[in-house]
């Protein structure tokens, strides 16, 4: 770790054309990381561990291991012993690799960008003992490495992180079916995408997800040239998914974009409000550790199920 | 309009080039790799007005360009500035040859030329301008295109037939190559739009001489039309004199008989025939194959002047008379101006005389003058050679240097240093002195000039070794002193042994020593008598006269000046008039030459003129002459040809192309200066035209 962070950008948020000069992923998320180390997630379980959360009345149903016998020889009541998990938060971070990633106007492209805010994401939960895995996606699965907490399990995700960009298209339903398949305990799933896909099907997975109990969070990653669509001349532009080439003036088809951009937009935006999932538009430019405060904010702002209970 | 090379219209084609750029330009200008496309629509971007304006005058100046320069390239010119009908120059320029050669002369040939002359005019057209010409060894203008173009036009058909009946064969020789190379100069005089043609009408035989054809350059569109007209009979034999031989009986004459290829007759007499007289008497036979020939030797010649000697038993009898001039031996005068003995063999006098024989063709006679005596006339044309072996006097001297100025050599001995004097006054120098050398035992010969036209007959090994010869004594000299002098040769002492001082026209050779016994073995040495007749030859002779000549060339008569003179021949008296020394012998015979010796030469045909089979194709074929063409076919080709060439020089008058390529030039740099500025100033163009969408 680096004795002295890199220079900062106005606000005090780390510049991230100096960060993403750094070439180690690891390093990056770890300067990123520095200064976060609050605890702020709980997990959404109350496992049974050593340090002890609560007791709970006995239903018909419950596990009857753990029903508390000295209570029961106390009080002659069933009480359910409960006790904080020691595995706080099970964290899947589903990182697009298909090919529209590789975009980028500036230095660096979003698939780069999204790699860093995944790793990011990964040391600062791992940091905190978390549970984090991967899953990197394009049209298909490319890599699945499951949510552990053990020493090494960060370097893989990280080498997992650092393969290039190759997929050819994007499609989100397919490895948000596949999570809901893997992934059967709760926990939470980052989605890190351009979402440049119909989202017609996005609803559908993402209510899957939620409905299984997942916490969601999607940050969608997105050049400041696919917003603002500022190009002067009459260009060429060659899809890189699709290969396909458009000779197109952007003097006049700019509102149209705009327009098909933002609504397309809107749609994801809409979705991940029905389904109370995070949206968090990320553009290339803005610093990873803004976004990321932004995102911590945003969910302590929402005061969903992540609020820490306090210890009787 | 009409094009000279249509085809390069196709260049035109070429317009598709800018505009296919301008196309793929569009689409190939930037390629942006974007993300995705999901948001926008295939939607041709519109261009501005503005902008396409701009984009579309490049366009149309290259476009215009490319036209241009298709158009120049394909050489485009106004046909209608030029009305056949009407302009005389457009019609044919024809000239006529014919062949008035002695080989015409034989049997139905010359009727023959003349029919394919009349057939010839008759094929004219009143556009046509005509030029007849004769020719045999020299060309004559029968009728010119200016004589042509003066008479009325009905006159002129009638005038060139009369022109043409007042002709005969004659005698001379025939050279066909420079007669068609001079109607080629003459048809390319005046530059005429329209075909021209040769008619050569000839019996093209053997003989005639093709020199200077062969990689000649024709006129454009000039055409060579040969009309090769044939005897009744095939087959000649001809008369060829061979020179004498010095020595020999002189009455007995070789000459060479030659028999032509297509000769049915291998027997023939040869015979001493008067004028009048239609067999010999004394005539011996003499057996010459076809093709081959024979030289042998005539009978005898009868007593009298009058004899030709006649070929019998020919069918054409053209070539048989040979006309042989009594053999004149050439006087030549040698003077000598010394003080000695003649019969004093240590004296350079005795060798001198001794040194020239007489020979059949030069009585050489030497005149010995005492050296103090009165000056000599030295004015006789066969005063040839001056030899000074003593000191002469003073008034000897303007005459001797007048002698060398009109071309004739005088040799300077000298014997002593007494002839100082001498040499002083003739080379009109400085005083020259003259030493007597120090001679260790004997000098040599060396550093000869072999170049010098005096010693060059030696200049072969075999002759140049001059080391046999010793010289006792000589005399040295200082040849800086003589200006303009040359020395030709040093003794081994290193000085000059003989050298040439120029005057006028002649030569003052100066030997610093004599060829008697007591100053060197010279007069001995084989050398001698050769070097002697090299300096006579060196002086000019004053046109002597040849026995032979043929007729139709060029005789060179002896120079008189302001003198009229007359030669008796066969065509009566010729008046020479003064100054004039050529003379055109046009019939064969005995020619006299009426002077205060009167000359006889004889003028026979060339025997050229005697090899009268026909010439062979090939020969002609390797000459590469615009023959034109005989058959349907070919002579379609040849008219159209003939309006191609018309158009040509149409095209060459107009030279519209240059014009063209002007343009064109401009159009680029037009063109240039438009791309640099649009390419220059890209924002202030694009910058109007976003915000007009």
């Amino acid at each position: 770790m680096p004795e002295t962070p890199p220079s900062t950008a106005r606000d005090g948020f780390i510049d991230t054309r100096t960060l993403m000069q750094i070439r180690s992923l690891e390093l990056r998320a770890r300067i990123v990381v520095q200064g976060f180390w609050n605890g702020i997630h709980r997990s959404p379980y109350h496992g049974f561990s050593v340090e002890f959360s609560e007791y709970r009345q006995y239903v018909p149903g419950d596990d009857p291991r753990y029903v508390d016998w000295r209570v029961y020889a106390r009080s002659d009541r069933y009480y359910i012993k409960k006790f904080e998990d020691e595995t706080n938060l099970r964290c899947h971070l589903l990182v697009d690799q298909s090919r529209s990633m590789t975009f980028g106007s500036g230095d660096w492209t979003k698939a780069e960008y999204a790699h860093t805010l995944a790793a990011t994401l990964a040391y600062f939960l791992f940091q905190q003992g978390d549970a984090v895995g991967l899953l990197s996606f394009d049209e298909g699965i490319r890599d699945y490495l499951p949510a552990r907490n053990r020493p090494g399990h960060l370097r893989q995700l990280m080498l997992s992180l650092e393969k290039p960009a190759a997929g050819r298209s994007t499609s989100i339903a397919k490895p948000l079916q596949r999570i809901v398949e893997l992934v059967h305990k709760r926990g939470l799933m980052v989605l890190i995408s351009d979402l440049l896909a119909p989202v017609d099907q996005l609803e559908e997975k993402l209510a899957r997800l939620t409905a299984t109990g997942h916490d969601v969070a999607v940050f969608r990653i997105l050049d400041p040239r696919e917003i603002d669509f500022d190009f002067e001349d009459a260009l060429l532009f060659h899809d890189v998914e699709s290969e396909k080439d458009l000779f197109i003036d952007p003097a006049a088809a700019k509102r149209n974009y705009l327009k098909r951009f933002t609504e397309h937009g809107d749609a994801a935006r809409a979705i991940c409000q029905k389904l109370g999932a995070d949206y968090l538009p990320v553009t290339l430019d803005q610093p990873l550790d803004q976004v990321l405060s932004d995102y911590l904010r945003q969910r302590q702002r929402r005061g969903k199920n992540i609020q820490r209970h306090t210890n009787p | 309009m009409s094009f000279l090379t249509p085809l390069f219209l196709l260049g035109g084609l070429a317009i598709a080039g800018p505009v296919i750029f301008h196309l793929i330009r569009r689409n190939t200008k930037e390629k942006f790799t974007f993300s995705s496309l999901m948001f926008l629509k295939a939607d041709p971007p519109k261009v501005t007005r503005k902008s396409k304006l701009e984009d579309i005058l490049l366009l149309l100046i290259r476009c215009a360009l490319l036209a241009v320069m298709a158009l120049a390239f394909s050489r485009p010119f106004f046909r209608s500035n030029v009305n056949a009908a009407n302009d005389p120059s457009a019609g044919k320029r024809v000239v006529l040859l014919l062949d008035t050669s002695a080989s015409m002369q034989r049997k139905g040939l010359w009727k023959k030329a003349r029919e394919q002359a009349r057939d010839t005019l008759k094929e004219l057209t009143p556009a046509d301008s005509l030029a007849i010409l004769t020719f045999d060894s020299q060309t004559a203008a029968l009728m010119r295109f200016d004589q042509w173009h003066e008479l009325a036009e009905p006159n002129r058909l009638p005038a060139a037939r009369e022109s043409l009946n007042a002709i005969k064969a004659g005698w001379g020789g025939s050279h066909l190559g420079n007669a068609i190379l001079t109607a080629a100069e003459l048809l390319e005089e005046n530059e005429h739009i329209g075909p021209k043609q040769i008619v050569v009408i000839t019996d093209l035989q053997e003989g005639s001489q093709l020199e200077g054809l062969q990689g000649h350059d024709w006129p454009e569109g000039m055409q060579l039309t040969l009309k090769a007209v044939k005897p009744e009979a095939a087959g000649n034999a001809g008369l060829q004199l061979k020179p004498l031989q010095e020595t020999g009986d002189a009455e007995t004459q070789p000459v060479r008989l030659t028999n032509s290829e297509d000769s049915n007759n291998e027997e023939f007499r040869l015979g001493w025939l008067k004028s009048g007289q239609k067999n010999s008497t004394n005539a011996v036979s003499v057996y010459v194959p076809a093709g081959q020939s024979r030289t042998v030797k005539a009978p005898r010649r009868p007593a009298g002047r009058d004899w030709k000697l006649t070929l019998l038993d020919d069918a054409h009898g053209f070539d048989n008379t040979l006309h042989i001039a009594p053999l004149t031996p050439e006087p030549v005068r040698i003077h000598y101006l010394g003080n000695e003995q003649p019969d004093d063999t240590e004296a350079m006098r005795f060798y001198l005389e001794r040194a020239f024989s007489q020979t059949r063709l030069q009585h050489v006679n030497v005149l010995t003058h005492p050296a103090n005596a009165a000056p000599i006339q030295l004015t006789r044309p066969d005063d040839r050679l001056l030899i000074i072996g003593d000191a002469i006097k003073e008034d000897h001297v303007e005459r001797v240097r007048n002698f060398a100025e009109t071309g004739h050599s005088v040799l300077l001995t000298l014997k002593s240093e007494a002839m100082s004097g001498t040499l002083t006054a003739l080379a009109k120098s400085g005083p020259v002195p003259l030493t007597e050398a120090r001679v260790n035992k004997y000098a040599l010969l060396t550093h000869l000039d072999f170049e010098h036209p005096l010693l060059a007959p030696f200049d072969e090994p075999r002759f140049s070794d001059f080391t046999k010869i010793h010289f006792w004594k000589h005399r040295s000299l200082d040849p800086a002193r003589l200006p303009g002098a040359r020395v030709l040769a040093r003794f081994d002492d290193g000085d000059p042994a003989l050298l040439d001082l120029p005057i006028g026209r002649g030569h003052l050779f100066i030997l610093t020593c004599g060829w008697h016994p007591q100053d060197s073995q010279l007069a001995l040495a084989s050398k001698f008598v050769p070097l002697l007749y090299s300096m006579l030859e060196l002086g000019e002779s004053r046109g002597a006269i040849k026995a032979n000549y043929f007729a139709g060339t060029p005789i060179n008569l002896p120079v008189k000046p302001g003198q009229t003179r007359t030669l008796n021949g066969p065509e009566g008296k010729v008046e020479i008039p003064p100054g004039s020394n050529i003379f055109h012998a046009k019939k064969p015979g005995l020619y006299t030459l009426q002077e205060s010796q009167p000359v006889t030469f004889a003028v026979n045909v060339s025997p050229r003129e005697s090899r009268t089979s026909p010439l062979a194709l090939e020969s002609l074929d390797a000459l590469n002459l615009p023959f034109s063409p005989e058959t349907g076919q070919a002579a379609k080709t040849a008219q159209n040809r003939e309006q191609t060439l018309i158009d040509e020089q149409l095209e060459k008058r107009q030279k519209i192309w240059r014009w063209l390529i002007v343009v064109a030039i401009l159009l680029v740099l037009l063109e240039t200066w438009l791309g640099g500025w649009l390419w220059r100033k890209p924002a202030t163009v694009s910058e109007p035209a976003t915000e007009a969408t």
